[in-house]
């Protein structure tokens, strides 16, 4: 891979110039916030996607005046810099590439300032979801976004990759919770964009950083709006005849007007390994279980739920579960929650894939995914926000059978331009990173794609900011080397 | 001056490949009413609510509509409220779909439904080189490249002229009231409507509190009941539109502040008796004689990390005064990226010349 990287340098001057970037970076971080060992440079060199990348030198700083600091060095040898939350994303927006400089920031973990009257936070960019979570908890406020990541993914990869989460369909993903953002950009400067009040006049910059996956310059804080805690919540589950059944029936909920805070689905192989693993009371008779969500003022919640048992019996729902107390909400979404862990039982590896449908199209996606996995010998299980049309795949393997990789490669994509096809996109929630970026032209117009590439120059005129993710390259050349490089998957917890 | 109605999106191109080429400008106006493009600008005038205003598709089962941009906001919701829906823009008369989102028009009921740039899911639009570019898409759930979409909502016809747009809807609320309350102080009225779980509104002006309540049948008639305790006053159970009372409409000049909440005290006090203010969200209006006398509020708004939008006389534009985080640099690099060869206007600043 020689994509920019050590900007005009031959080959043998390659390790002069990281050299000089480990001393220069050891003598402003201080040398333990500098790693260039062979074992920190494997480990940083993936994230939670299937690829594998490569890096010079990995920098821990440990505060926003030290990441300008990073990204000044890797400017000066042109250098490439690729930023890192906890490495949790699964589209390889965190993978670096060539003699990319990592840049991650674990140790920027300080919830700076938290105003309750005003309803924001902020935060740096290392401080774990889950943590601010925890911190907001006694105040009866919390940060919406809650991706099956929550517990180890940072507040500054979630903005990077625009999280979501199962119950963003009522409360809205990472772009709708950041008001603000500091952020480093490809020459060393420290900007701020968007500010702790709402609605801003003029550009919205802001909005174009979220989700922009390092692209744009290192996001050192963020600016979050605070959510109260949901209150009156209930859970409803139920079983179904049929997957097309249960689709239908969540569109049907959706369109009546119930305005749920989650509704997920699970097709039938997932509910059977769910169900053996996690004890949570699924009914294994049926061929797809909904698990929706719903919270609110005592009236909505009643008259919503109602709504919600009607359409379900009507689309032939066996055994209607309600909860209310914790312990048996929590019960019931334990399930839903170990989908993940649970599949490892049935499938050696897995591929976790991402892609958003309009939410009536579903069935029609479902189905799809199914016929293109087994046109490739392969099974897929669905586990998946219904409520807001994001599909998550699954597809089985087992990586030690030859030739599984390239299958699993050709259903993944397969499935992405079903869903393109279907009206849908490519990412809903995970990003596009490496993993989709060659897919781009599935969605986009060449023109498109220059008016993208031109906006990211707006920020990052020299392409230094993470290069190589998101967009495909103006050559038009998929990168079979990157390709060739996946080597591993399905070991997430 | 005249007004261009172009008849297809292929003809808007064409007008605006030619403004790029002979260095004039090409100024989008959709109703009119938002002020959005400078009236002082020089330029061909253009207007897509004469002929580009179809409701494309409509599927009530998906929640999401796609309009043509020239479309009027009223019509939008008379087609929605046949299915029990709504799209979040407050319907100001003669304003466009096109034209709300290009001035990034918030309703006031922003608190229960949202800002109107979390209601666009996907736009076309037409840049400044006259190429046809869609951003977005259809689906509620997208995390798909660079979020273009928000960056045009506000964008004021300054990096192109949006011809279509993919929104999301919701369900029309079952059940609404009105409590207005002559004599509750704005400390009294805070606290009020804290309590309550489903204000979509509460506006409180020097003499009157008026609160939006919108939900489920028995939520509202709950919060009602004790809101007319809390803060005495009236109850309208079938209210018309909302607010009854806009006293910033009267004032010669308003300027539109968006702050902190815990900065609208300190606005006020300034303020004497022309001012109004969302009880949440920090929304602030001040009213002077001219524009020139609310510069200084403005700056309080944006040094305090927040927004400003200054409003004339009638019929005069509206202009973003300042905002607290906008790069400048950074931001004329992008409009550089729509519209290199500057066929839109600059986004325009209100300047004390």
């Amino acid at each position: 891979m020689t994509r920019r990287s050590t900007l005009g340098a031959e080959p043998g001057e390659r390790g002069g110039i990281v050299g000089r970037v480990v001393r220069e970076l050891e003598a402003i971080l201080g040398p333990s916030a500098v790693r260039a060992d062979p074992l920190s440079l494997r480990l940083y060199a993936r994230d939670a996607s299937m690829i594998q990348g490569t890096c010079s030198v990995v920098a821990l700083p440990s505060n926003a005046v030290e990441v300008a600091a990073c990204v000044t060095v890797a400017r000066r040898h042109g250098l490439p810099v690729v930023p890192r939350g906890a490495g949790s994303g699964l589209a390889g927006g965190a993978t670096p590439l060539g003699d990319a400089v990592v840049v991650a920031t674990t140790r920027m973990r300080t919830i700076e300032s938290v105003s309750v009257e005003d309803g924001v936070a902020w935060v740096e960019a290392g401080v774990l979801n889950l943590d601010l979570k925890e911190w907001l908890a006694p105040l009866g406020l919390t940060f919406a976004p809650d991706p099956a990541s929550e517990a180890c993914s940072t507040i500054g990869g979630n903005v990077a990759t625009n999280a979501g989460g199962p119950r963003c369909l009522l409360r809205g993903v990472t772009r709708n919770h950041v008001r603000a953002v500091d952020i480093v950009l490809a020459d060393g400067q420290i900007v701020r964009l968007g500010a702790e009040a709402a609605d801003p006049d003029g550009y919205d910059l802001r909005a174009l950083v979220v989700g922009s996956e390092g692209t744009l310059g290192i996001v050192t804080s963020a600016c979050v709006a605070l959510t109260p805690v949901a209150t009156g919540v209930r859970v409803i589950l139920a079983g179904f005849p049929s997957i097309e059944g249960a689709a239908t029936g969540v569109s049907e909920i959706v369109a009546t007007g119930v305005s749920a805070s989650a509704i997920e689905l699970m097709d039938r192989p997932v509910v059977q390994v769910i169900e053996a693993f996690a004890q949570a009371g699924y009914p294994l008779d049926a061929e797809a279980v909904v698990l929706i969500e719903l919270d609110g003022p005592p009236g909505a919640v009643a008259e919503q739920s109602a709504i919600v048992e009607q359409v379900m019996t009507g689309h032939g729902a066996i055994g209607i579960t309600v909860a209310e107390d914790a312990d048996r909400r929590a019960r019931l979404w334990k399930g839903r929650k170990s989908a993940q862990g649970a599949i490892t039982r049935i499938a050696p590896d897995f591929y976790q894939y991402d892609c958003a449908v309009p939410r009536t199209r579903l069935v029609d996606a479902v189905i799809a995914t199914r016929r293109i996995a087994a046109a490739n010998g392969l099974t897929v299980v669905n586990v998946f926000h219904a409520g807001d049309g994001n599909l998550h795949p699954f597809i089985m393997f087992d990586r030690r059978q030859p030739g599984t990789l390239d299958r699993v490669l050709a259903t993944a994509e397969g499935i992405a331009e079903a869903c393109v096809r279907l009206g849908g996109v490519l990412s809903g929630e995970h990003g596009i990173g490496l993993e989709k970026r060659d897919l781009m032209r599935l969605m986009f117009s060449a023109e498109e794609l220059e008016l993208h590439r031109a906006v990211r120059m707006a920020f990052d005129p020299d392409g230094l900011s993470n290069p190589g993710k998101v967009l495909p390259e103006l050559a038009a050349v998929a990168a079979p080397s990157e390709r060739s490089t996946v080597d591993h998957a399905g070991s997430r917890s | 001056m005249s007004l261009v109605q172009p008849a297809s999106t292929a003809e808007l191109a064409t007008l605006i490949r030619g403004a790029a080429r002979d260095r004039t400008r090409v100024l989008v106006v959709g109703g009119g009413t938002h002020g959005a493009c400078p009236a002082t600008e020089d330029g061909r005038r253009i207007s897509l609510a004469g002929r580009l205003r179809s409701v494309v598709t409509y599927d009530p089962a998906e929640l999401v509509v796609t309009v043509d941009a020239g479309l009027a906001v009223e019509e939008l919701d008379a087609t929605l409220a046949e299915h029990g829906q709504e799209w979040c823009a407050d319907i100001v008369r003669g304003s466009t779909v096109g034209g709300s989102i290009a001035a990034g028009a918030s309703s006031l009921r922003r608190r229960s439904i949202g800002p109107l740039r979390d209601s666009v899911l996907g736009l076309e639009l037409v840049d400044g080189r006259g190429r046809l570019i869609r951003v977005g898409g259809r689906t509620v759930k997208n995390s798909t490249g660079l979020d273009l979409v928000r960056l045009m909502v506000g964008s004021r016809g300054t990096l192109g002229v949006i011809t279509r747009a993919h929104l999301r809807v919701r369900p029309r609320p079952r059940s609404r009231a009105v409590v207005r309350a002559g004599g509750a102080s704005l400390a009294a009225a805070i606290i009020a409507a804290r309590q309550a779980s489903v204000v979509a509104a509460a506006i409180a002006d020097s003499s009157t509190v008026q609160l939006l309540l919108e939900g489920w049948p028995d939520d509202v008639a709950a919060d009602a009941a004790m809101l007319v305790e809390h803060l005495g006053g009236e109850l309208d159970a079938r209210p018309g539109s909302f607010p009854q009372v806009r006293s910033w409409a009267r004032w010669p000049a308003v300027a539109m502040l968006t702050v902190r909440p815990s900065a609208v005290e300190t606005l006020l006090g300034r303020a004497g008796t022309r001012w109004a203010t969302q009880l949440f969200g920090g929304h602030v209006w001040i009213g002077g004689d001219t524009v020139s006398e609310l510069v200084p509020s403005c700056a309080t708004a944006t040094e305090r990390g927040g927004h400003a939008t200054l409003i004339s006389e009638p019929g005069w534009p509206t202009w973003p005064a300042a905002s607290a985080g906008n790069d400048t640099r950074i931001g004329e690099r992008v409009k550089a990226a729509f519209d290199p060869d500057g066929a839109f206007p600059r986004l325009a600043r209100w300047s004390p010349a």
